[in-house]
Formats: C-alpha cells, sequence, structure tokens
C-alpha cells in the first residue's frame, strides 16, 4: 500500500475515515515510520496544546455571571412581589380560618359587619431589559427624536420602492453563489467591498482567498484584475468600487482556482461618510452591526444591532435594507433579537415589520456565506 | 447562592439538561442561569482559543450568553444546544476579530491554559519544551484567519466530529476537511518554523 495522504491520515486520526479504510491504514502505519512518525507528531502537538490548558478561577465566571444578570432593584422584580402576595395571602388565609378571642372567625365576623371587604391585588412590574443595561438601550432616542418607539415598528412609508430594489440585491446575491457553486475549484475566503463614490454605504468585494494554483477576477463592477500573492497562502485580490451611490451593482464576480469554495463579505458605513446632520443625529455611541449568511440550500441568518437610532441618507437606507430583507422568514435563524436596528430618515420609519412584510425568495442553489458589518464609528 | 439552592430544591431539582432548556425556550431567566453555569467554562474556553488575549475571550463570552438568552425563544429544542451555542460564539469571535486590527505583537497570556504545574528537576526540560510548543502552537492558531480558527478550535480543543462542525459552522462537511487541512498544516508549518525546525 502506498502512502495515503496526509489529510486521510488526519481523518483516520479524527476517526472520520469509514471503518474498512482506516483499517488499512492502520494496518500501514504499523509498519510504515513515515506514516507512524507523521502522525505521532501531529497527535502529540494538538494533544500538549489542548491538555495545556486549564479553566480560570470560579470568580471569574462568577463576576461575568453578574454581568448577565440585569440590574434590578429587589422591589421591581416580578419574584418581590409574588413572594409579598403570598405572604400576603397566606396571612389573610389565616385571619380568615383562624378563630379570634371571642370565639368569632373573622368570617363570621364579616357576616355581622357591613363592609369588611378585603381585597388583595398584586403588581406586575416587567423586569428591566437586559440590553437597556448592557447597553444603555433606545429609550433616550425617543425623546432625542421625538417620535413613539411603536411608530418605529410600524411606519410604511417609502417601503415600496425599497421592495423594488430588493430584487436588485437579490440577483446579486443569486449570482454571487451561483458563480461560486459552479467552480467547485473556488476555495476563497473574504471581504466583499463595493463602495460608493457617495461614500456612504458600501458593500462588495474585498477577497482574499486561498489558492492553490491560479485565479481569475472578472466581471466585478468596476475592476478586473488578478491574483497577487502575498504569501504562500494567501492571495489578495484587492477591492473594488461601485460608481452607483448606494452600492447596488455590486459583488458580483468570478472567482476561480485552488480547491472548495467559500465567499464571504461585508458592508459598512462610517460616521465620516455621513452628512452633518446624520453626524449631529448620532452620538458617538452609534454602532450596528448586520450580519446575513448565505449557506448551501440557502439558510440564511442575520444579526442587527444597534445602540441608537441614526439617521441616514435615502439610498443608504435602501440599500442597506436590500441585505436585510432578501430573507426568507421560515429561514431566518438569528442568533440575536431579529432586528433592533431602528433607522430614521425624513419620516421613513421602519423596524422588524418592514423586513419581515417583504421577502425575496432565493434560489435554490448556492454555495459559500457571506457577512455583513455596519459600523458607525 | 441561596436563590440558586431555593431554586433547585423547589422548581429545577434534579432539572435535566432538555428541561432546563424548555424552561429558559419559555423565557425562565433561572433556567437560564443553571444553562449559563452548565456551558460558560467551555465556551470560554473557545472564545478564548478563538481570540488573542483574556479580555477579548470575556467580552465574547459574555456577549455570547447574551445574544443566546435574547435568541432563547427561537431556540428548537430538538436541535443540540452546544452546536447553537457554540455557531453563536464562534460567530461572535470572528466578528471581533474582524472589527479589530489585528495585533503587529502578540504574546500568548499563558495565565490560563499555562498548565500550572510545578516541574521536577527531573522532568524540567520536557516541561520547557512542553511550554514552547504550547506557546507556538497558541501563536500559530491566533495567526490563522477567523474561519480556519474556529474550525481547528472545535476539532482540536472541543474535538467536535466532522458532522458537528459542520453544523455548528453552517458549512459543508467538505468545508470543514478543507479548513482542517489547511489550518493543521498552517500551524504545524509555524510550530516547526518556531521551534527551529524540530517537532
Amino acid at each position: 500500500m502506498t502512502c495515503p495522504d496526509k489529510s486521510t491520515l488526519m481523518m483516520w486520526v479524527d476517526g472520520e475515515l469509514p471503518e474498512s479504510e482506516a483499517k488499512s491504514i492502520s494496518e500501514h502505519t504499523r509498519y510504515c515510520s513515515n506514516c507512524r512518525g507523521f502522525v505521532s507528531a501531529q497527535k502529540q502537538m494538538e494533544s500538549v496544546w489542548r491538555d495545556a490548558w486549564v479553566d480560570p478561577a470560579d470568580a471569574h465566571f462568577e463576576t461575568m455571571r453578574r454581568k448577565l444578570k440585569p440590574v434590578v432593584p429587589w422591589w421591581r422584580t416580578q419574584r418581590t412581589w409574588y413572594i409579598a402576595a403570598a405572604v400576603c395571602a397566606v396571612y389573610i388565609g389565616v385571619k380568615i380560618f383562624y378563630v379570634d378571642g371571642a370565639g368569632k372567625s373573622l368570617s363570621e365576623i364579616a357576616a355581622e359587619e357591613t363592609s369588611p371587604t378585603v381585597r388583595v391585588t398584586t403588581e406586575e412590574i416587567p423586569e428591566t431589559p437586559v440590553e437597556e443595561i448592557i447597553e444603555g438601550g433606545c429609550d433616550g432616542l425617543e425623546e432625542e427624536i421625538g417620535i413613539p418607539q411603536q411608530e418605529f415598528a410600524s411606519g410604511q412609508s417609502g417601503i415600496s420602492e425599497i421592495q423594488e430594489e430588493l430584487s436588485v440585491h437579490s440577483r446579486l446575491s443569486a449570482t454571487d453563489s451561483e458563480r461560486a457553486d459552479e467552480e467547485e475549484d473556488v476555495l476563497l475566503e473574504g471581504d466583499f467591498t463595493v463602495a460608493s463614490p457617495e461614500n456612504s454605504l458600501y458593500f462588495g468585494v474585498t477577497a482574499t482567498g486561498y489558492l492553490q494554483d491560479t485565479c481569475e477576477v472578472s466581471d466585478l463592477p468596476v475592476a478586473t484584475g488578478e491574483c497577487e500573492e502575498t504569501d504562500e497562502l494567501c492571495w489578495d485580490l484587492g477591492s473594488v468600487s461601485s460608481t452607483e451611490p448606494g452600492g447596488l451593482d455590486t459583488g458580483a464576480g468570478t472567482l476561480s482556482g485552488g480547491v472548495g469554495g467559500a465567499i464571504s463579505g461585508s458592508a459598512g458605513l462610517s460616521c465620516d461618510d455621513l452628512t452633518d446632520s446624520v453626524q449631529r443625529v448620532c452620538p458617538s455611541q452609534m454602532e450596528a452591526t448586520a450580519e446575513a449568511s448565505v449557506y448551501e440550500g440557502y439558510r440564511i441568518s442575520i444579526t442587527l444591532e444597534s445602540k441608537e437610532i441614526i439617521q441616514i441618507q435615502r439610498y443608504q437606507w435602501n440599500s442597506l435594507f436590500l441585505l436585510i430583507d432578501s430573507l426568507r422568514p421560515e429561514n431566518r435563524y438569528s442568533i440575536g433579537e431579529p432586528l433592533v436596528l431602528r433607522i430614521s430618515n425624513e419620516g421613513i420609519v421602519s423596524g422588524p415589520d418592514v423586513l419581515t412584510g417583504t421577502v425575496i425568495d432565493l434560489p435554490e442553489t448556492g454555495y459559500g456565506d457571506c457577512a455583513v458589518t455596519v459600523l458607525f464609528d | 447562592m441561596i436563590f440558586h439552592l431555593v431554586y433547585f430544591l423547589t422548581v429545577g431539582l434534579a432539572a435535566s439538561e432538555p428541561e432546563l432548556l424548555e424552561k429558559a425556550v419559555q423565557g425562565d431567566k433561572e433556567a437560564f442561569g443553571e444553562i449559563v453555569r452548565m456551558y460558560e467554562k467551555r465556551v470560554f474556553r473557545v472564545a478564548r482559543r478563538m481570540c488573542n488575549c483574556d479580555d477579548d475571550a470575556w467580552d465574547i463570552t459574555q456577549e455570547a450568553f447574551i445574544k443566546a438568552m435574547k435568541a432563547m425563544h427561537n431556540f428548537n429544542t430538538e436541535y443540540r444546544f452546544f452546536t447553537w451555542m457554540y455557531r453563536i460564539v464562534s460567530n461572535t469571535a470572528i466578528n471581533l476579530s474582524r472589527s479589530r486590527s489585528r495585533r503587529a505583537e502578540v504574546e500568548f497570556d499563558e495565565g490560563y491554559g499555562g498548565g500550572g504545574q510545578t516541574a521536577t528537576a527531573d522532568t524540567a526540560i520536557q516541561e520547557t519544551r512542553r511550554d514552547l510548543l504550547v506557546t507556538a502552537v497558541q501563536k500559530a492558531v491566533e495567526q490563522l484567519t477567523p474561519a480556519l480558527r474556529s474550525t481547528f478550535v472545535l476539532r482540536v480543543d472541543q474535538e467536535l466530529s466532522y458532522e458537528e462542525i459542520a453544523e455548528t459552522l453552517d458549512i459543508a462537511t467538505g468545508t470543514v476537511m478543507s479548513r482542517l487541512n489547511r489550518a493543521r498544516s498552517f500551524v504545524k508549518t509555524f510550530v516547526v518554523s518556531e521551534l527551529g525546525g524540530e517537532l
């Protein structure tokens, strides 16, 4: 038997080979000192690193757990009120059924008297939301902008325009994924960056790939380039920019070469790019992140978080929601609140309703993943 | 502490993980707190392995649990919690990694993972060599891309199967294998270089 390749050997070490194949490799390593040496060195290296771990002291975890708990005054907790109610109920129960010194129970006395009403009421006070404790919440924003928060969830103006442009993005996503899917030899990981000349929203391609042989970059909105080898493993494909405000015609490119395939991307906003009026609305605490992932079978995940309500230009708004809204709700997987980002612009206020109400189906093919980040520094 | 005792005696006595998860999905914060206790060390370990310093690891751990708590009502109890949780940790760590410029000089904090055992005279040399090896591997891991690092950590440190890693990271099993090969290849090359050509 010729020596198996290293990846097969490691699959054998990991216990991931079928039984018959594992058996033959086991036989092989008995007499092949090369393979035995490789496996031994690899296992030693990994086990030494793994076994060297020492957990931090429990006190550290205690501290972390304390931070996880909402800081709620004891008199505001539900539990306190439940206990208080229970104590009152027990006390009253005892009073009602316990016979008093004159031989009459309170219930008998009550029957004799005219107004013996006893009423116990409890009030359920909701606990303070965690995000309010940790991030400051959005309460202050309500005052700042002067719009009740409910309106952010139900505002509908401007949605039709957003819907129209959603399909554009959907096609772009499909293009990315289909091409990646067709190119089975692609092994890429990188960011998509396509910048708007208006310097507001950018999203597109900045790909850094791991290509073994050759690669080509073509059909990108502006630039067509070749891979530039930066080191033994990494190829930097550079970045390209869109000329369209809002960066709608972005992200479609062909990346080929190497083995395997995955594409990731990012998009962003920065306060430097925003207008003066926006910056006035946005204090330094602005921060929003969004993630969208397209996986095999087109399951998509997204998370948006924002500490503040922000105001951005219309096309930024639309572009941002292209990213968000190309989701099928049944496939949405959220690792955070489905949406806590709220953005306002000239009366266009929106929230989760807009997102869940407009969904573009994605093709049933695709490969790779895509991440989107929107940061306001 | 007293409350936890009372909680266990009254509500959560011998509550199994599935029961706790069911309660947590229903919004029971105490049940979620117990889940945090069950998973906090593993979560921190993954976080620490995936970032470059302890402070970041604590931030990631905390943020991951907050995200999990917020999204708990969406969790499908038919699935494995740890893969769901690992996914959150991985994504959180990757996001942090992407949002920060890489440190030019990375020193492995040996506060955790340093072993902490007293070396005897007989084993001092072995211990020193072992420490060098651990440090070299950690440095190599820290230089991996987030995608490769998460795959490497979940396999080598957490010893998840390829299928579990694929489920956690939501990638194909083939992608797990290719990432793992590249990660291992890089780590080994790096370590050999660090240790002067021997492993």
